[in-house]
């Protein structure tokens, strides 16, 4: 009897005594960012930490996520918006915005390709969201991860792991959202189009940029204060030119560390007691839609295209949703397939930064008129 | 929050106004910024020109 009664408290002691049908859903979700990771190579430094993150959270009885749990720990990095702002020192360090300071005009693309957000806001309320989950749900579409951590943080901090996790697999799955949408909405021979070089930006103003951003942006948004001053203290850094160990670090090792840490700790808020639900369902569905949208909005490139007579192509417009660089990859991809010859990663570089820049203002817009700049 | 009185109704007329003030909001702010760089830029430049020669 003894035996048979250590037996029992074994099993009832294995995750497999507490497995619900909601936890292999959700294992077979991590499994499948892990293969589109590995074998797709769709984002893996962003898939396959996620991947393992949600595949942890849903195995019972680990107490990983648990208050003092190692993975707990880890998701305070996002709930007290610690490695937003770390992601985005990184990012600035290893960005060139020279392509944005040589075509300034760009810059409204990144404005335009932010309508998916407003999109989303509005048909997240039509649901029956409240108008701080809304935005938090909305800000998805700017395709800016860590700023949609930042929104959601303030806004909506109930609905901070659906509202990661749809930003930043959809980030990661960019390469199969963006070009049908692309090349719905841009004929091929606007497709073929190459881009003129652009003209050099000199050190001086790049070193500027940084420095003027802060103060321009800080000024007119306060609220997103924590965001853009480390992105361009990063980049300040960068092309101070006299930090370049320090800036190699930052932009390099130092960034894929905290982007494990980030992907992980996403990962770890999917689990199924959290996800298995309607309005997760809706998140995910309202994201899409953000991120389609944003996409077909920032080909508004069309009407640049036609006002400059020819001269730009469309298809840099729907870089304009900001995550860096892939959405800029993604452009330069399509136009490749149209045109052996065209390379337009650096034009789409342009507006892709103004996507970041577009992301912060509109999520700073909403936090100051929902919380009252608190 | 904080005792703050939302300036827009939770509804989806509010959302639809404040969706529309943020668009167009944040697309002056963005042509602003980039009128400021190109200021900044032109400057810098004249500065620089004016060193060589």
């Amino acid at each position: 009897m003894l035996l048979l009664d250590m037996l029992k408290t074994m099993a009832n002691g294995t995750g497999i005594a507490n497995f619900t049908f909601g936890h292999i859903i959700m294992i077979g979700f991590g499994i499948l960012f892990i293969w589109f990771g590995v074998t797709k190579k769709y984002e893996p430094f962003l898939l396959i930490p996620l991947g393992i993150g949600c595949i942890l959270v849903n195995i019972p009885g680990t107490g990983l996520m648990d208050p003092g749990g190692l993975l707990w720990f880890n998701y305070q990095g996002i709930a007290k918006v610690i490695l937003p702002p770390l992601i985005f020192l990184g990012v600035g360090a290893m960005t060139d915005f020279g392509p944005l300071i040589a075509n300034p005009s760009t810059i409204l693309l990144g404005a335009a390709a932010h309508l998916g957000i407003f999109i989303a806001l509005v048909g997240a309320k039509i649901m029956g969201f409240s108008l701080f989950e809304a935005g938090a749900i909305g800000i998805i579409g700017g395709a800016d991860g860590p700023m949609a951590l930042y929104v959601a943080s303030k806004l909506a901090p109930h609905l901070l792991g659906q509202v990661a996790v749809a930003a930043y697999s959809y980030m990661a799955l960019l390469p199969l959202i963006q070009p049908p949408i692309m090349k719905l909405c841009v004929p091929e021979h606007e497709r073929k189009i190459a881009m003129e070089k652009m003209r050099p930006v000199s050190k001086k103003e790049k070193i500027v940029f940084p420095v003027l951003m802060i103060l321009v942006v800080l000024i007119l948004l306060p609220p997103i204060a924590p965001l853009i001053s480390c992105l361009m203290l990063g980049n300040l850094i960068r092309e101070s030119g006299v930090m370049e160990r320090q800036a190699a670090t930052i932009g390099g090792v130092f960034l894929d560390i905290v982007t494990v840490l980030i992907a992980t700790a996403i990962g770890s808020t999917m689990s199924a007691e959290n996800f298995v639900n309607l309005k997760t369902l809706q998140i995910v569905i309202l994201g899409l839609i953000a991120f389609a949208t944003g996409t077909a909005s920032g080909l508004l490139g069309k009407l640049m295209c036609w006002m400059s007579k020819g001269k730009i192509n469309p298809l840099i417009g729907s870089a304009g949703i900001a995550a860096v660089p892939m959405a800029a990859r993604v452009s330069h991809n399509v136009g490749l397939e149209a045109n052996k010859r065209n390379y337009l990663v650096m034009h789409a570089m342009g507006p892709n930064l103004a996507g970041v820049l577009g992301t912060a203002t509109a999520g700073g817009i909403l936090i100051t008129l929902l919380l009252g700049g608190l | 929050m904080l005792g703050f009185t939302p300036l827009v109704p939770d509804t989806v007329n509010g959302a639809l106004l404040i969706s529309v003030f943020d668009f167009f909001a944040c697309f002056f702010v963005l042509y602003f910024i980039g009128l400021i760089i190109r200021g900044v830029s032109y400057v810098v430049n004249k500065f620089d020109t004016k060193k060589e020669a």
